[in-house]
């Protein structure tokens, strides 16, 4: 932000896999910037041992390391044996973070939430940010994420602490310790001709660099809202000509993976093989070549009665959706791709050249067929006392749509996936190539 | 009696297409019949010229010409004669016997040419399928100086514009040599030039008969990239006749790389696989117009307009889906089935059921896409664009039954509709209570009744005690 103060960072989980992306970039755009985290992986900045459970070791952390923005990234990985450890770290944690930075005085809290907050086990289809945490939550990791989340985000405005929450789904890339260990085991297994159900479930990813990255832009947006509270649920609502700008502009698709070319019209376009040049011939040009950037249109974007935008849930919304503090974000690459695509893509760049493996014909399994054999297998397993690679869950999972609509923290936050699916993928396989000494 | 033999054939090998064919012709009736009395004014069936006219279009476009007739008021015929107009342009730029020197001057002033009274041409090679529309091409000056001024203003510029840039590919490749186009930008260039601005011109044709918004004419890359799907798709399904004719569209850049020297060896040196990456390729770059082309079909309001445009993109989904990852496509040209054609052109009505198309046809071609293909992430992204599109637009947890749309209890959306509802009762309760003359809001009506009553009957008796005070006045003053 220019003219501003630069923040100064406290990284919590700065070990982590996405905390330590976070920290990368901070340090390459040189700001200053420490971890807190129970282990030290890296040693190119200050470092704070401590157990974010306990107020007084965060605060004390705060205070040395001089913070005024805490990104709070800590959370067990999923499938942990106890499960209570969910609730100690994502909950008890949380609140202890929230309580040292009110005490400390640091006015910015960024916090890693999940897509999983609103995932019950049904599908999620193009989902927006106001959506409800779900009555039964999937399982004690999501449900622990929710609380979590609900907290930062009920601190906002209190104690002159402003939150914000991200909402990764899908997290993948170089330094990766869950997606690539399963996919490498199905590889290894030569399981990677087996489909379980039809492929047209749509699953969205997201490239931790590009997760990061949105990190730093939601500790830069997080400003005093324009909106309080109470001036927004106050009658009518007036959006102010900057939220009016936010919404009536027309974004274009996310092109992280497709490329981006601008469709010649009439008024944009290069010049090509002329004989005689056109008299606006660089005006032409220059706007055949602009970045592609938002659209102006003369007309308002139109939206449907069941868009997050549209004049009706604007209306009845809590607090402004167009506003950073205490709101949550979907964040993900934008560009959601059908399930076994993703797989398929990360299999591929596993075989060695010349490998004909990708050459063999897809076996699709039914989902209801799949679902007894997972059955049948958690039963083996359970008679021989190991545990099942092929579970009804992972079933469910692989048949499962889930995807969401990241229109929001693109208005708002102003975020684009710059890393595609393609060019992450190439960089998680590399790195893990490397990581486990494989050519 | 062919015909017959064909249906009962049909009957036997593809039941339901046979079906979905009796459908179409029992059913499938034209919404407007320009040769009746009542739309002579509008479709000038009345004079000889403009019959001509409605001939020739007949004669040169097989699948414009049933759609452009259904177009309401005088719509069909200007869009009549303006496709006249740019086929004739067109006649002259594919004339490979017309030398440079004749050619340049002649695309150059066809717009002049276009309203030039008696102006023809008779001196395109024998084996042009369409020398007829030059030869009679004075009607159509004629027809043309009687379209209203704003059409015809539109439909010169246009023509302008496209006949610039056909001269100068034309002489570039006269010049160089090249027979190819090098880039994918240089592609979509000249698609831009005999398709997008077609596209343009069509928009604005709508936006001036007042049967579509004002501002529909600025949708400048939306227009185009209706023109560019449809183009594309005929650029990639009539690559062989192309090729043998010389035609070269696709540019070396999706087909060089892979070790393809001329555009013939995609069928001659018998690599299936690469060519079949670089077919992928073509189609890839074509699916990058189709959540444009929805998004342009969902700001139409007239429905033979909205007709117009849906059914050609349509049918070029489902000629992409066709060709995709089809080997045949090199080696003949194929067409989708007319019973498929058909189901098309009976479901194009709404721009609901369109993304629904679009949509079958996205998953249709991404069921294809092969791992090996160096596109096939690409693909994969692109059709779920399709998919978002729908989603975003009409979400699928809204269903339509007979009594009316419900909601999907499973789907996480109807979570969102039902708590914004619930919000909007708090709302109203909250503000009624805070302001109880305010609160009128919802239930205005009723409770304004008694205020506004209230006032009128007292204006009432005040007007009537005035009144009777001033006749009291006056009968006091004239005989008192």
């Amino acid at each position: 932000m220019s003219g501003q103060k630069k923040d100064v960072y406290l990284v919590i989980g700065g070990s982590g896999f996405v905390g330590r992306h976070i920290v990368e970039q901070l340090i390459a755009r040189e700001d200053v910037v420490s971890v807190f985290d129970i282990v030290q992986r890296h040693h190119d900045v200050p470092f704070y041992s401590g157990d974010i459970t306990d107020q007084s070791q965060v605060e004390d952390a705060l205070r040395r390391s001089g913070t005024t923005c805490i990104i709070h990234t800590a959370s067990p990985t999923a499938g942990a044996k106890d499960p209570s450890i969910y609730h100690k770290v994502n909950v008890e944690g949380t609140k202890a973070v929230i309580a040292a930075a009110v005490a400390a005085g640091v006015p910015k809290l960024v916090y890693t939430s999940s897509a999983g907050v609103v995932f019950d086990g049904n599908d999620v289809i193009n989902l927006d940010e106001r959506a409800p945490y779900p009555e039964k939550p999937f399982d004690a990791y999501n449900e622990s994420k929710a609380l979590g989340e609900a907290l930062i985000l009920e601190a906002s405005g209190k104690g002159g602490l402003l939150t914000v929450a991200l909402r990764p789904a899908g997290i993948f890339g170089p330094g990766d310790r869950q997606m690539m260990v399963g996919l490498y085991q199905a590889y290894q297994r030569g399981q990677t001709h087996f489909q379980v159900g039809d492929n047209n479930n749509l699953f969205d990813y997201t490239y931790v660099g590009n997760l990061a990255r949105a990190h730093l832009i939601a500790a830069d947006k997080l400003v005093p809202s324009e909106h309080d509270a109470a001036d927004w649920q106050s009658d009518t609502v007036t959006l102010t000509d900057k939220e009016q700008a936010l919404l009536n502009t027309m974004l274009p698709s996310v092109s992280a993976t497709t490329g981006y070319r601008r469709v010649p019209t009439c008024e944009a376009r290069p010049l090509g093989p002329y004989v005689t040049p056109p008299p606006n011939a660089e005006k032409l040009e220059a706007a055949f070549n602009a970045p592609p950037g938002v659209r102006n249109i003369t007309h308002p974007v139109m939206r449907s009665r069941f868009d997050q935008f549209s004049d009706n849930a604007l209306a009845v919304a809590p607090s402004s959706p167009l506003q950073v503090a205490g709101q949550a974000f979907f964040i993900t690459n934008g560009e959601p791709v059908y399930f076994w695509d993703f797989m398929r893509l990360i299999w591929l760049q596993l075989d060695p050249p010349g490998s004909t493996r990708a050459d063999r014909k897809t076996l699709v399994i039914p989902r209801m067929f799949g679902m007894v054999l997972g059955f049948l297998a958690e039963c083996w397993a359970a008679l021989i006392g190991k545990e099942a690679g092929f579970t009804r869950y992972r079933v469910g999972y692989s048949c499962a749509t889930r995807y969401h609509n990241i229109e929001k923290a693109r208005r708002v936050l102003g975020y684009e996936p710059e890393t595609g699916l393609e060019e992450g993928v190439k960089k998680m396989v590399e790195w893990f190539k490397a990581e486990n000494n494989l050519s | 009696m062919g015909k017959i033999t064909q249906m009962l054939g049909l009957l036997l090998t593809h039941p339901t297409e046979f079906r979905t064919l009796v459908h179409f012709y029992l059913y499938h009736e034209a919404k407007r019949d320009i040769t009746s009395q009542q739309e002579h004014p509008t479709s000038g069936w009345d004079r000889a010229s403009m019959r001509r006219c409605w001939e020739l279009l007949d004669m040169t476009s097989r699948s414009f010409a049933a759609v452009i007739k259904e177009l309401e008021g005088d719509l069909a015929r200007t869009i009549c004669m303006y496709y006249l107009v740019l086929r004739g342009l067109d006649t002259i730029e594919d004339d490979m016997t017309i030398p440079d020197g004749v050619k340049q001057p002649l695309l150059r002033s066809f717009h002049e040419k276009t309203v030039t009274p008696g102006w023809k041409f008779t001196e395109n090679g024998p084996n042009e399928k369409d020398r007829q529309l030059l030869i009679e091409y004075d009607i159509v000056v004629e027809e043309i100086n009687r379209l209203s001024p704003e059409y015809k203003k539109v439909i010169l510029d246009i023509c302008q514009k496209m006949q610039v840039g056909m001269a100068d590919y034309a002489h570039k490749a006269i010049m160089t040599g090249t027979v190819y186009l090098d880039t994918v930008t240089e592609y979509d260039l000249y698609c831009h030039y005999v398709a997008g601005l077609v596209g343009e011109g069509l928009t604005r044709i709508w936006s001036a008969s007042g049967k579509e918004a004002a501002w529909l004419c600025d949708q400048l890359e939306l227009a185009n990239s209706m023109g560019l799907l449809l183009q594309k798709t005929n650029i990639i399904r009539d690559f062989r006749e192309d090729v043998e004719d010389r035609r070269f569209f696709w540019p070396r850049e999706i087909w060089a790389k892979y070790g393809f020297k001329e555009m013939k060896d995609m069928y001659e040196k018998g690599d299936v696989e690469h060519a079949t990456w670089v077919q992928s390729g073509m189609i890839l770059d074509a699916l990058r117009h189709a959540t444009d082309s929805l998004d342009y079909l969902r700001l139409l309001k007239n429905q033979s307009v909205f007709v117009f445009c849906a059914i050609p993109v349509c049918m070029a989904m489902a000629t992409l889906s066709l060709c995709f990852m089809n080997p045949e496509m090199f080696q003949r040209n194929i067409k989708i089935r007319k019973a498929e054609a058909a189901k098309l052109i009976m479901r194009s009505t709404n721009p609901r059921e369109v993304a629904l198309i679009f949509r079958e046809y996205a998953r249709e071609i991404h069921h294809k896409a092969k791992p090996q293909d160096p596109n096939f992430l690409r693909i994969s992204v692109m059709c779920c664009k399709i998919e978002q599109w729908f989603e975003q637009h009409y979400p699928s947890f809204v269903v339509l039954s007979q009594t009316g749309p419900t909601f999907d209890p499973l789907d996480k959306r109807t979570a969102v509709m039902n708590l914004e509802k619930s919000r909007t009762q708090e709302l109203e309760i909250k503000r009624a209570a805070a302001n109880p003359l305010r609160n009128a809001n919802a239930p205005r009506p009723a409770e304004m009744v008694p205020w506004e009553l209230a006032m009128y009957v007292g204006g009432a008796f005040l007007l009537v005690g005035a009144l009777s005070a001033a006749v009291i006045y006056v009968v006091l003053a004239v005989y008192g």
